[in-house]
């Protein structure tokens, strides 16, 4: 699904990221690599797998888009504990350009590994930046950003709903759901004039805000 | 008989003799045996057990050193344990220590115990298992005589007895000559809850009754009418005059509900009645502050209360003399649980108990008249022991590594003495090992992990920081998030849900404990409040997890009088009219037929079957059905259960036809059809959180101060996701299956029920309108859960409905 903001076209994608064809850019956030290794550090068991999933749903994603670079908006690592060997074999291989717009999480986590990585605290792309927490969005930019793991409750009929990650356009802030495996999700409390966007089979669709209920984990 | 002289001064001071009861179990605890007494509450079997200890000590004079271990159920319940153990020492002049180790023993308490133990410890399982963790523990024990536990068919039947029979197995093998004695309610199994407390040391252990059956007089009070008299609902108000009748004798009553919410709305509409008993009335419910809830009690002690409004916070513990009558409003649930409330007035000997229950709608009446058949037929429930949980195996193996290093052989022994894992097999065990040590499959998906190690041969942990994370997580109860309640100077009212307090506005009004109180903020997890006008309008909290299903002796006994359907007694006279109009409408349907009723209501279709079968079985069977119905149709099916049925609902039409319902119901793949509907149901994804907790894959209480582990917070469901994708032969996924099928769906009985229905006669029924019987279903829809289809579809058929509608 595309959406047009402020003269940016966005294309929304299933896969839970965003592909901006003027700049040849996908912008993906949260994916929290290592977070089972973090757990298992903690001596609980969690059995591994997702991180190199995630990294290959990314590498997939490249592929089909065809983007020449990578913009992750923050949280890309999860915790020190959790290192990840693989990443660095990844990223010599990686078909586009990465840069990662640091997170929470990685703050933490990059002083204690030494990746082959472009990172820096925002990116600006003309009127567009990209951001990790959407409270530190700019009034004069249209922000694209994470940290939030949005999810809403969809009602689908008088006394059913379903839970589901979601987009969240917010005046002139877009909130990604988590791209990681591992990852939870919070449940957003709509506002007038928000906007919710789901993944849904392969597509993107657009859940009118009247069908979004709020509701406490 | 041997002489008790020793403790005789103690009964001669308060004129009192000893029951034949009492004597039995001195006798049998000075043979050096182990046993089980149940009894009714009430009547001294707390001193039948401690005074053997006594006598000992009496004789030989040995006061130092920790000889009694006695384990309560509930922290609560210990400083009244503490009281009634003290009482007699004076005067028998024995000077020896009664001390408590629980959750809320002050950090002084705490570190004095870790160095030296009293005479008589009283504590839970969980601190008990806390005690494990601590290498002096076995040093600071040795001299133990006995273990008792307290309040056992409190404890039989969950994790925490579970958790109880480890402990002990590991009491057993420091100190093999420990004599074990349960305290119990009787119980439809007595014999085997005395195997479960025992393990494999319960040869020579006795079973000892004090069941001198006291007398229950049960009577329920009539409503005039049942013109205006509800069809389903559990509120009940309608019946205040005539209960408020009842209160008008200034004698002690105890009023019990089933719920904390019913607590609240009972207490404000006595109160509204007879606004001059406010002083008199008094409210006690589990979410209450325990310093309220102590002056509470202290006032039944002393007699100077009228009636406290209650729920089953006062079903355990010591006895409040006083009492001379119990209301209880609304379904009784159980037999047992109607005898163990009855019992809580009548103490003098030979005193008749006296209950007067008040129903809530029109179907308690024939539950009240049922509960009362079934006490003269003393069909009393069982409470069956847990089979091998592993999420408690790994949690104790973990603890009983760190306290004190053991080897795996001796691990395995010890373990399966007990009888919760006496069937433990090998691939369990090893699992089990691997889960602690390895994380998983060996090579496999869990590199990093680490936890317990093997050194000299033996299991133990060295990491300080995962020994502090497993003290933090040591415990099998999953509670939900509670917000504390505290007035602005400070003063602690108690506690609600997070959910609950979350929906309430800042400024709006909420009552709480019978006060009418206005929310000024929420902040880390503690709700401010302040007093509101008493005129004020607000809402009652609601408090999850208060539903109980009707044991399935309650069930049986009620199908037994639809179908005499004799008007022998007040109840049924008086709830003619209604099965008459269910007759009139539909069929009465009683256990030894299945009644399928079908009706139409604003484009939306019902199917309604009674089973009697309970709610647990009637949630699984109405899942098993729809999703049966969904191999042949892609419907979107809502299941509403109560005791006595279950609903279907759907906007397609649903099968009304007898051969295809005999399909339905077949007993053919009865396994494999559940199993496979529970995956859509996700009824074992919502079981996990549990076993998450208790395994400790998600940790609960951590301290908020320091680096503390925040980068290891998950969901259950999301763990169970990723257990699901990588490692999908993981016990734990197993269990929860299993846990679903033994404890949430009862399989067994589902499938005893099964067997039942499909020898029955099929009558399908369409009305025309709800039914009497029917009418609760429908007006439970609220609850229902959904079955069949995916998120996805259903959500495509939204869009698509949408878009058809804006056109």
């Amino acid at each position: 699904m595309i959406i047009t903001h402020t003269g940016q076209h966005l294309e929304l994608l299933s896969e839970a990221a965003v592909f901006l064809k003027e700049h040849s850019t996908l912008i993906l956030a949260d994916v929290h690599l290592g977070k089972a290794a973090t757990f298992r550090a903690h001596g609980i068991a969690v059995p591994d797998g997702d991180s190199a999933y995630d990294l290959h749903r990314i590498t997939q994603l490249l592929l089909k888009t065809q983007a020449q670079q990578l913009v992750i908006a923050g949280d890309f690592l999860h915790s020190p504990e959790g290192t990840f060997p693989e990443l660095t074999e990844w990223l010599a291989h990686c078909p586009a350009h990465v840069s990662l717009v640091i997170g929470n999480h990685d703050q933490r986590t990059l002083p204690r590994l030494s990746l082959d990585l472009k990172t820096l605290p925002s990116l600006v792309m003309g009127n567009l930046e990209i951001i990790h927490d959407p409270a530190e969005a700019s009034a004069n930019h249209f922000s694209i950003c994470g940290h939030i793991h949005p999810v809403i409750h969809i009602k689908d009929s008088q006394r059913t709903s379903i839970r589901s990650a979601c987009f969240h356009l917010r005046e002139n802030v877009l909130t990604l759901p988590s791209f990681g495996t591992f990852t939870g999700g919070q449940v957003i409390q709509p506002q007038p004039n928000d906007r919710f966007f789901i993944p849904l089979n392969d597509r993107v669709v657009e859940i009118p805000q009247r069908q979004c209920i709020f509701r406490k984990k | 008989m041997a002489n008790f002289s020793a403790v005789s001064p103690f009964f001669k001071a308060r004129g009192w003799k000893p029951f034949p009861f009492q004597k039995e179990t001195w006798q049998a605890y000075r043979d050096g045996k182990s046993g089980l007494l149940h009894a009714p509450t009430g009547l001294g079997k707390t001193l039948a057990v401690w005074l053997g200890p006594v006598a000992e000590a009496l004789e030989s004079q040995e006061t130092q050193g920790c000889k009694v271990l006695w384990i309560t159920p509930l922290r609560a319940l210990s400083q009244d344990t503490q009281k009634s153990l003290q009482e007699p020492l004076e005067d028998l002049g024995l000077k020896i220590e009664v001390g408590i180790r629980t959750g809320d023993s002050t950090a002084y308490q705490k570190a004095k115990f870790n160095k030296k133990l009293p005479f008589c410890l009283i504590t839970t399982p969980e601190s008990l298992s806390l005690f494990l963790t601590h290498e002096n523990f076995r040093e600071n024990l040795a001299g133990l005589d006995a273990v008792i536990i307290d309040e056992w068919h409190e404890l039989i039947g969950t994790k925490r007895g579970v958790q109880t029979e480890l402990c002990l197995a590991r009491l057993r093998q420091w100190f093999p000559k420990i004599r074990t004695w349960g305290l119990s309610a009787t119980l439809g199994n007595t014999k085997e809850a005395s195997e479960v407390l025992m393990g494999k040391n319960d040869k020579d252990a006795v079973i000892i009754s004090g069941a001198a059956v006291k007398k229950v007089q049960i009577k329920t009070i009539l409503p005039k009418s049942m013109d205006r008299f509800p069809w389903s609902g559990h509120i009940g108000t309608q019946l205040v005059p005539q209960v408020a009748k009842l209160l008008e004798k200034k004698e002690t009553t105890l009023l019990f509900t089933n719920t904390r919410s019913q607590t609240e709305i009972w207490f404000q509409e006595l109160l509204e009645h007879h606004p001059e008993w406010k002083d008199e009335l008094a409210m006690h419910h589990g979410s209450l502050d325990r310093e309220e809830r102590n002056l509470v009690e202290e006032r039944l002690r002393e007699g100077s209360i009228r009636c406290v409004v209650c729920t089953s916070s006062l079903d355990l513990g010591v006895d409040f003399s006083p009492v001379s009558q119990v209301i209880q409003i609304g379904s009784p649930k159980g037999i047992a649980r109607l005898i163990q409330r009855a019992g809580r007035s009548g103490h003098q000997p030979g005193g008749t108990s006296k209950l007067y229950c008040v129903p809530s709608n029109a179907f308690e009446l024939v539950e009240f008249a049922a509960a009362r058949d079934a006490i003269l037929e003393k069909k009393i429930e069982a409470r069956l022991p847990l089979q091998k949980p592993l999420d408690v195996l790994v949690q104790h193996l973990v603890t009983v590594c760190i306290g004190e290093p053991t080897s795996a052989q001796d691990l395995r022994h010890e373990i399966q003495s007990t009888y919760a894992y006496r069937n433990l097999d090998e691939p369990e065990w090893q699992w089990a090992l691997e889960f602690i040590t390895i994380g998983g499959k060996a090579l496999a998906n869990y590199p990093g992990f680490k936890k317990v190690i093997e050194k000299d041969g033996k299991l133990t942990v060295e990491d300080k920081k995962l020994i502090q994370l497993q003290r933090l997580s040591i415990g099998t109860i999953v509670s939900h998030s509670n917000v504390s309640l505290t007035y602005q100077s400070g003063r602690k009212l108690g506690s609600v849900e997070e959910r609950f307090i979350s929906r309430i506005p800042v400024g709006s009004v909420f009552i709480f404990g019978g006060k009418h109180l206005e929310l000024v903020r929420i902040r880390n997890q503690k709700a401010t409040v302040k007093n509101a006008s008493k005129t004020a309008k607000g809402k009652i909290p609601v408090w999850a997890g208060s539903r109980m299903p009707l044991s399935n002796e309650l069930s049986h006994a009620v199908a037994q009088r639809l179908k005499a359907d004799a008007q022998d007694t007040p109840e049924m006279k008086l709830i003619a009219p209604i099965l008459e109009i269910q007759r009139a409408w539909s069929l009465l349907p009683h256990d030894e037929m299945i009644l399928i009723e079908y009706v139409s209501i604003r484009e939306e279709h019902h199917l309604f079957l009674y089973t009697f079968a309970g709610r647990l079985v009637n949630e699984g069977l109405g899942s098993l059905i729809a999703w049966r119905i969904n191999q042949k149709a892609d419907l979107l099916i809502q299941i509403t259960m109560n005791d006595y049925g279950f609903s279907l609902t759907s906007n397609d039409h649903l099968p009304v036809e007898e051969d295809i319902w005999r399909e339905l119901l077949s007993t053919d793949r009865l396994l494999d059809d559940l199993i496979a509907c529970m995956n859509t149901a996700e009824l074992a994804r919502r079981q996990f959180r549990e076993i998450a907790r208790v395994s400790g894959l998600v940790l609960q209480q951590l301290p908020k101060r320091g680096g503390g582990p925040r980068d290891v917070q998950t969901s259950a469901s999301l763990l169970y996701e990723v257990f699901s994708r990588y490692d999908s032969d993981n016990l734990l996924l197993e269990q929860a299956r299993r846990e679903i099928l033994d404890n949430q769906l009862e399989f067994t009985r589902l499938k005893i029920t099964m067997n039942d229905l499909i020898t029955r006669p099929i009558h399908l029924q369409r009305c025309d309108r709800l039914t009497p019987m029917a009418f609760p279903l429908w007006a439970d829809r609220l609850q229902a859960h959904t079955q069949g289809q995916d998120a996805a579809t259903r959500l495509e058929k939204m869009l698509t409905s949408l878009e058809n509608a804006a056109e």
